[in-house]
């Protein structure tokens, strides 16, 4: 901590010595010429000047500050034509950039938006960008091009099950991901029980994924943090595009409200399952329905050359109901408002309100009871960020953030004649998450780079309410009644982070990374593959925030012109207070949860190893990570060492993208993984008359290993001046390997004198077609 | 609610509707852990004698005969205000247990001591006050299926649990339903026996006994429907009033049976 500080002061030390001279800053707008959509992560370079640059902010903003002088900008990325601009620094100045997409002439499309050789050079580690472009050309199950799922084939992240879209990053469980749409936060972010995600791709205009050391603004989750951003919609012309699948089809609208001022996009999805169960001649399926519906939202509109304002908005719902008598929906709706400020030339403000709501209602029908239990997490959030981009070397953010949390646990509602009294609401639970942060980017000299920052996170839990304390029987021993706003309990958690790199030549780097992040609000779910009604409860006297310290040490080089990029990074994790529940605790509808939980520690280590092709026709990834992640927790296991859920000792993943021409494109993905850590019986008793499992260990057990291969054809059709579409074929699970999603063990169907296992396997063999179109 | 116990019991068919799945029986290597006994201890209100059940876990590959526990040593002691009555159970058939008269007296307390092979355990179990079963129909559910509705006022001013035996032309039901009164203390009560096995057709002989358990007893069955339909990933031997590692459970319950065939 003591040296980090010193750290900083150097940083700022050197900063200073290099203002002394006269400087003048070029700054402005990076944005796609066809569809004016702003292109975040643009390098801007100086022809002049090797080695010296900057990027585009996430808005399409950049900032450089050089000593006065002619000069000739380079904008150079990825995809698009680059553009040499001369300026004459002699004043402060605006260049506004429109760059031409390339995508007309066949070209490989590189699977990064990145400068060449910006993996070798740049501080930060474990952070993976994903292209869209390449999301959308690799194989998928049921034809829906996913983000999520394509995250799970990098090293590090881990699928939490078949077809699921919850993922594991370096061991940490699925509810520690901090996954933001447009800054908001999705707190599920599964539709149809995990096998789409809640992001629909043609919204999407790009996502970053930080597995390692993730930078000061993000924080509220321990292991990652997965930051969407959705496209601005076209400001030149109007488009409507869409995809027709077997079981879901999707629209999207864009255009400009005011062109080149301001643009919208909307976009729709709907699945279409419950068509099927139509077709059945079970009466039960017949009248039961499945699907699920989402919607995207986004305008945008430049007031003046300093101030631009957007509204982004999500909104999505599950539905499965069960032949009237039993019906189950959940969903997220967010919203986000935002304004971007120019200071002036070096200082860029943004400040968001945003609004997120989760909620899912359990119905019940009989002819009695008419009974629903609505559940919800509504987060109020403001946030507000500058930039200050001081020179080529150096560019800092500072921020603040505050979101009010209301959780309702469960509300219930019954008709009279169910015999239930509704007026025992669960009790509501309100908590207070604010913090503070600073960060810089920093490139102390030609080898040297280095991202560091500091971020205070505070939580308070609010009343009103009454709050429990336990004794470790988990009986309440005595009750805090608190007011309404009252702060019953307050954490503070410092959070330090760095990563730097250490170029040893123009392709080959060492890096290393630390971080410290904070978790206040934690998912309690025992269930096998997570559910929808998995319950979040906030950090409270009993409940402590988990935090996580991670250690990374990195390798990276790129060889052949770069067209090959390979690193391999090792990092240790540990994690203090996570949560678990007792044997046999009771989590449904039960005001007194906090005396069900035991509390513990965990740690995960692992090495990952990526060769990545970014260059050719063919282009594509292999990687390999070798990992453990295990738990201890007081009352579990006799208080011993066991291996975690998602601990998986290997997993290996190939992806290959080959561009056979501009009209056919082929990919396939390989994956696989030791199975999971499983608790299965090691005896069995009978009572009542009927056979049970006994148990002897947490975990003790391994699933099967597991391994697909997935298939895709990708066929576009001859572009025409106002029409383009293309066909997509998928196969997953291309060999029908007969994949384990759960073992149970039972009455043998064959013989009653005993008992079997049996393993139930999801997907063999899932074909689908999808068409896509779009209309300019 | 019973809510809960159907939730649990219709998940599996969900997950049919839902995922069209396919299974296969396969061979997967279990440890056998060393046998433990099985206590299966019941007082009831209904005129009979206590009848105490003793046999040994098995490993998983064993057929599913279990080891009667012989020559052990079962002692009842009921406490009834200052009353103390001990019971001595008599092994009547191998591994099974009877005390020699009578017993079972709502809101008694009964504690339970068995030695066997020189380890000694105990639980202690309140016989709640009895709840009776008003009436009863067939309720179409889940499309055109029947399925048992019981209908029973809950007093208010007791904390109640309740728990469903089920038996179906001679065979037990293997879904657990089982109530606590947390949103219906001193409602009237309709709880509609549906699950996998439970939907009744004409002329089946169906035998429904409602019981009130204790609080413990009821944890001990709730905890052990977690286990069942992969509810839970991480299923653990169920939370029992019995001491020193036992498996199995000791209640003192009160016991209501309806009898009839379907029409």
């Amino acid at each position: 901590m003591k040296n980090f500080g010193i750290l900083i002061l150097l940083v700022f030390l050197a900063n200073a010595q290099a203002c002394a001279q006269t400087k003048f800053t070029v700054s402005g707008s990076i944005k796609d010429a066809n569809s004016g959509e702003t292109l975040l992560g643009a390098p801007v370079g100086v022809q002049e000047l090797p080695g010296t640059g900057v990027i585009s902010n996430e808005y399409g903003f950049y900032s450089l500050t050089l000593p006065s002088g002619k000069y000739t900008l380079v904008f150079k990325y990825a995809g698009y034509t680059t553009q040499l601009i001369p300026v004459d620094l002699t004043a402060n100045s605006t260049v506004n950039v429109n760059l031409v997409d390339e995508a007309s002439t066949l070209k490989a499309v590189e699977i990064t938006a990145e400068k060449e050789n910006s993996n070798i050079t740049q501080s930060q580690m474990g952070v993976e960008k994903l292209d869209m472009k390449e999301v959308n050309k690799l194989p998928v199950l049921f034809g829906e091009k996913d983000i999520l799922k394509s995250i799970q084939l990098l090293p590090g992240v881990k699928s939490a099950g078949e077809g699921n879209s919850g993922y594991f990053v370096r061991g940490g469980s699925a509810d520690q991901n901090l996954i933001l749409l447009d800054e908001a936060l999705v707190y599920n972010a599964s539709h149809l029980l995990g096998f789409f995600s809640t992001f629909n791709s043609d919204a999407i205009k790009d996502a970053t994924l930080y597995k390692g050391s993730m930078p000061a603004q993000y924080g509220g989750r321990l292991s990652s943090a997965l930051d969407i951003k959705m496209n601005d919609g076209n400001a030149k012309s109007y488009k409507i595009g869409g995809g027709i699948g077997l079981i879901s089809s999707r629209l999207s609208v864009e255009g400009p409200i005011v062109k080149d001022k301001g643009s919208f996009l909307m976009t729709g999805r709907r699945t279409y399952a419950d068509v099927f169960l139509a077709a059945s001649k079970d009466e039960t399926i017949k009248s039961s329905s499945l699907y699920f519906y989402d919607f995207n939202l986004k305008a945008n509109y430049q007031l003046n050359e300093k101030n631009r304002i957007f509204l982004s908005g999500y909104s999505g719902r599950d539905v499965l109901g069960v032949a009237d008598a039993f019906g189950l929906d959940w969903g997220n709706t967010t919203a986000t408002l935002r304004w971007n400020h120019i200071l002036n030339d070096r200082w860029f403000s943004n400040t968001s309100a945003i609004f997120s709501n989760y909620s899912y209602n359990i119905g019940f029908n009989t002819s009695t009871i008419d009974l629903d239990i609505i559940s919800k997490i509504r987060d109020y959030n403001i946030k507000q960020e500058w930039q200050f981009f001081q020179s080529p070397n150096h560019s800092f953010r500072f921020g603040l953030n505050a979101i009010h949390h209301t959780i309702t646990p469960g509300d219930i509602e019954a008709s009279d004649s169910s015999g239930i009294d509704d007026s025992g609401d669960l009790q509501r639970k309100y908590a207070l998450e604010t913090a503070a942060y600073f960060s810089g980017d920093s490139k102390l000299n030609s080898k040297i780079n280095i991202n560091y920052g500091f971020r205070l996170s505070s939580f308070s839990a609010l009343g009103d309410g009454n709050f429990y304390n336990y004794n470790a029987k988990g009986e309440v021993t005595d009750t805090i009644v608190a007011s309404q706003n009252e702060f019953v309990k307050t954490y503070f958690v410092p959070e330090p982070r760095i990563s730097g790199s250490y170029v040893l030549d123009e392709s080959k780097s060492i890096k290393a990374g630390y971080s410290r992040t904070a978790q206040y609000l934690h998912l309690i779910s025992n269930s096998t593959s997570g559910s929808p009604t998995d319950l979040w409860i906030p950090s409270s006297q009993n409940v402590k925030p988990q935090i996580g310290d991670q250690y990374s040490l990195g390798y990276f080089q790129n060889i052949k012109n770069n067209a090959f990029q390979l690193s391999a990074e090792v990092y240790y994790k540990d994690m203090q207070n996570q949560i678990d529940y007792k044997d046999g605790a009771n989590t449904q509808a039960n005001e007194l949860l906090e005396g069900e939980l035991l509390y513990g520690k965990g740690r995960a280590y692992g090495i990952e190893f990526l060769v990545k092709k970014t260059k050719g026709q063919f282009t594509g990834w292999a990687g390999y990570t070798l990992s453990r992640t295990e738990k201890q927790i007081d009352g579990i296991n006799k208080g011993e060492w066991y291996a975690a859920k998602q601990d998986r000792t290997h997993e290996v993943t190939l992806v290959g993208v080959y561009d056979v021409s501009e009209r056919l494109s082929l990919s396939a993905a390989w994956i696989y993984y030791t199975g999971n850590a499983v608790t299965f019986p090691s005896g069995k008793y009978n009572v009542d008359g009927i056979n049970y499992l006994q148990y002897t260990e947490r975990n003790g057990y391994r699933m099967p290993a597991y391994h697909r291969l997935d298939l895709s054809v990708t066929l576009y059709n001859k572009k025409k001046e106002k029409f383009e579409s293309s066909w997509n074929f998928s196969l997953y699970n291309a060999y029908g390997r007969e994949n384990a999603f759960t073992i149970s063990f039972r009455d043998d169907d064959d013989d009653p004198t005993r008992t079997a296992a049996y393993q139930t396997t999801l997907f063999k063999w899932i074909p689908s077609v999808t068409y896509n179109f779009l209309f300019k | 609610m019973i809510m809960k116990s159907i939730l649990k019991n219709i998940f599996p068919i969900l997950a049919v509707i839902v995922l069209a799945s396919c299974e296969k029986k396969i061979d997967y290597d279990l440890e056998s852990a060393d046998p433990k006994i099985v206590i299966e201890g019941i007082v009831n209100d209904g005129g009979g004698p206590a009848i105490v059940k003793l046999t040994t876990s098995t490993p998983f590959d064993a057929s599913n005969e279990y080891p009667a526990v012989t020559g052990a040593s079962v002692v009842i002691v009921e406490t009834i205000g200052d009353v103390v009555n001990e019971f001595v159970l008599n092994e009547t058939t191998p591994g099974i247990y009877e005390s020699a008269v009578a017993l079972g007296t709502p809101g008694a307390s009964y504690h339970l001591t068995v030695t066997s092979d020189g380890a000694v355990y105990e639980a202690t179990s309140v016989m709640p006050l009895r709840v009776e079963i008003a009436e009863y129909n067939l309720e179409e559910f889940f499309g055109d299926n029947l399925f048992v509705n019981i209908g029973f006022s809950d007093p208010a001013e007791y904390e109640n649990f309740y728990k469903f035996k089920f038996i179906r032309n001679d065979t037990i039901s293997e879904s657990l339903f089982i109530q606590d009164d947390v949103f219906t203390n001193g409602f009237y009560n309709n709880s509609l026996l549906a699950g996998q096995y439970e939907a009744v057709l004409p002329g089946d002989q169906v035998w429904v006994e409602m019981q009130t358990i204790d609080e413990n007893v009821y944890n001990y069955w709730y905890s052990l429907s977690l286990n069942i339909n992969d509810a839970t990933a991480a299923p653990a031997n169920p939370v029992t009033n019995l001491s020193n590692d036992a498996l199995g459970y000791f209640s003192a319950q009160t016991s209501d049976i309806i009898e009839f065939t379907a029409p």
